[in-house]
């Protein structure tokens, strides 16, 4: 487990320089959030922003350690593949689930300054689970594109993977409509919507194991 | 972690292919308290045989032992206590020797923050200044300074000295003397400055293309071998069979032979000069036989 602390400090430590950059984020979308109102649903956009921004701040520490060439010093130290690989899961959900958490936070001081009653709390973490589980989505497909490829052209592929999954999705979405057949939020029975986030959580957690058997594999071949 | 054997290092028929590159046979015997140099030119496959050694890259075949144990098999065990410096892989530079302290001592269970920060004072390191505004003598000392403050037994060092000035590079070869000094620790270190392997290697392996062409003690080496200058006429004269290779210069065959005194016995030659390892590498790379 040390070793795993040591490889999280090194990336935390890797990414201040981006601190600076995150609190800007923050703030520019609490301001935007103020002077919105709650009109339009700002606080899940916040929310939303919020989750990926930290995911994809984190990111940046692949980008670091391609540059440094860490990867062979780094498997120099007394640990495995997996050890590598954990830390950077942990790193990059643990950065994703603060930016929700965050997220929520400002969305309730927003709540409080504007409506001057106290928010809806359930509906917050609604939004956040569902933010969590898209953004994992794209970090779960993006961590064994950097793996394969690299920085750069895995961000190129994640690219082409998200079009080509909304590309899908658009697509069922058209031919469902041709058909007649029509997807509603309020045709999903009350039991079924009560267990919605627990079925995201381990919709997202089941997403993030396989992304890591994914990267175990293309790390492991390299 | 008893180690009874007298050879820190052990590698048996070593043998990895990539795309058009072959490692090939490649044995070594590294005993406690001593260096080995590894010499060879750019592409020869020092860094290859490193990195086989330190399991950071897959080997087809053979065996490397390291403290009487199979790397294969307990290579975490073993990287407790190897200091590792590599040409080619660092850590971010954008991290200062204070962040490295941070790190490495939830990754070494030896690691000694007193001696790491002795080292950052003795060489004279910023501690909160971010590497990439240190020198190339800077971020080698710092590499230097990580590798041996977990107190390990064995250095692995990939051309540790390129680029570094004559005084940098003379300070660090007596860091790595002062290493040794306890007669249980060794080093193995790769360089194509051979002039530096001259002053602190007790052995010296040159590989080239592959494979390993000779490997013995410095003073062997610098010993018995001996380089033979002379005219056309007087090469032809010479048995095939007792010389290594030859390389003809504008005037003269510089003509190298691995044993000076049974030559000498053989053949008259008045002088046969000391080679340097520059000597031996450049007989060997571009010479004929």
């Amino acid at each position: 487990m040390n070793i795993i602390k040591g490889l999280l400090i090194k990336d935390i430590l890797q990414l201040k320089s981006y601190w600076k950059t995150t609190i800007i984020y923050i703030v520019v979308f609490t301001l935007i959030g103020i002077t919105q109102g709650t009109s339009g649903g700002v606080e899940m956009v916040i929310i939303l922003m919020l989750t990926l921004g930290f995911g994809m701040f984190t990111m940046a520490s692949f980008n670091y350690d391609e540059q440094a060439k860490a990867d062979s010093y780094i498997l120099s130290f007394p640990l495995d593949i997996k050890q590598v690989l954990v830390s950077k899961y942990i790193l990059v959900i643990s950065a994703t689930v603060i930016g929700a958490i965050v997220g929520i936070i400002f969305s309730i001081i927003i709540d409080i300054n504007t409506k001057a009653f106290f928010p809806d709390f359930g509906v917050l973490l609604y939004v956040a689970i569902g933010s969590i589980f898209c953004i994992s989505i794209i970090e779960a497909i993006q961590i064994p594109c950097i793996y394969k490829w690299g920085s750069e052209k895995g961000r190129i592929h994640t690219i082409i993977a998200i079009a080509l999954i909304f590309l899908i999705i658009g697509g069922l979405a058209i031919i469902s409509q041709n058909n007649s057949i029509i997807f509603s939020i309020n045709a999903v029975p009350n039991a079924v919507d009560s267990f919605l986030p627990i079925f995201l959580i381990i919709l997202t957690a089941l997403i993030y194991y396989t992304s890591y058997k994914f990267s175990y594999k293309i790390y492991e071949s390299k | 972690m008893a180690n009874n054997n007298k050879n820190i290092l052990e590698v048996k028929n070593l043998n990895k292919e990539y795309n058009s590159f072959k490692l090939k046979d490649i044995n070594l015997s590294l005993p406690k308290g001593m260096i080995m140099g590894l010499i060879g030119e750019n592409g020869a496959g020092k860094t290859t045989t490193i990195k086989s050694i330190l399991n950071l890259t897959s080997i087809d075949s053979g065996e490397i032992n390291i403290f009487g144990m199979d790397m294969k098999e307990e290579a975490k065990k073993i990287k407790e206590d190897i200091g590792v410096v590599l040409d080619d892989s660092f850590l971010s530079e954008h991290l200062t020797p204070k962040d490295i302290n941070q790190i490495m001592k939830n990754i070494y269970s030896n690691w000694d923050e007193d001696l790491f920060l002795e080292y950052l004072k003795d060489f004279k390191l910023p501690l909160k200044q971010e590497s990439k505004d240190f020198s190339s003598g800077m971020k080698v000392k710092l590499k230097i300074a990580i590798a041996i403050s977990h107190y390990p037994k064995l250095l692995i060092l990939d051309e540790p000295t390129s680029g570094l000035d004559p005084v940098a590079r003379s300070e660090i070869l007596d860091i790595f003397q002062d290493f040794i000094q306890d007669g249980e620790s060794s080093i193995l270190v790769s360089s194509h400055i051979t002039s530096d392997l001259e002053h602190i290697a007790d052995y010296i392996t040159f590989i080239n293309d592959g494979k390993i062409l000779l490997s013995k003690t410095r003073d062997e080496l610098l010993e018995q071998f001996g380089i033979v200058r002379c005219s056309k006429e007087d090469f032809e004269k010479i048995d095939e069979n007792d010389y290594e290779k030859y390389k003809i210069n504008k005037y003269e065959y510089d003509v190298l032979v691995s044993n000076k005194k049974e030559f000498k016995r053989k053949y008259d030659f008045k002088v046969i000069d000391k080679p340097t390892l520059d000597d031996i590498m450049l007989i060997y790379i571009k010479g004929e036989k």
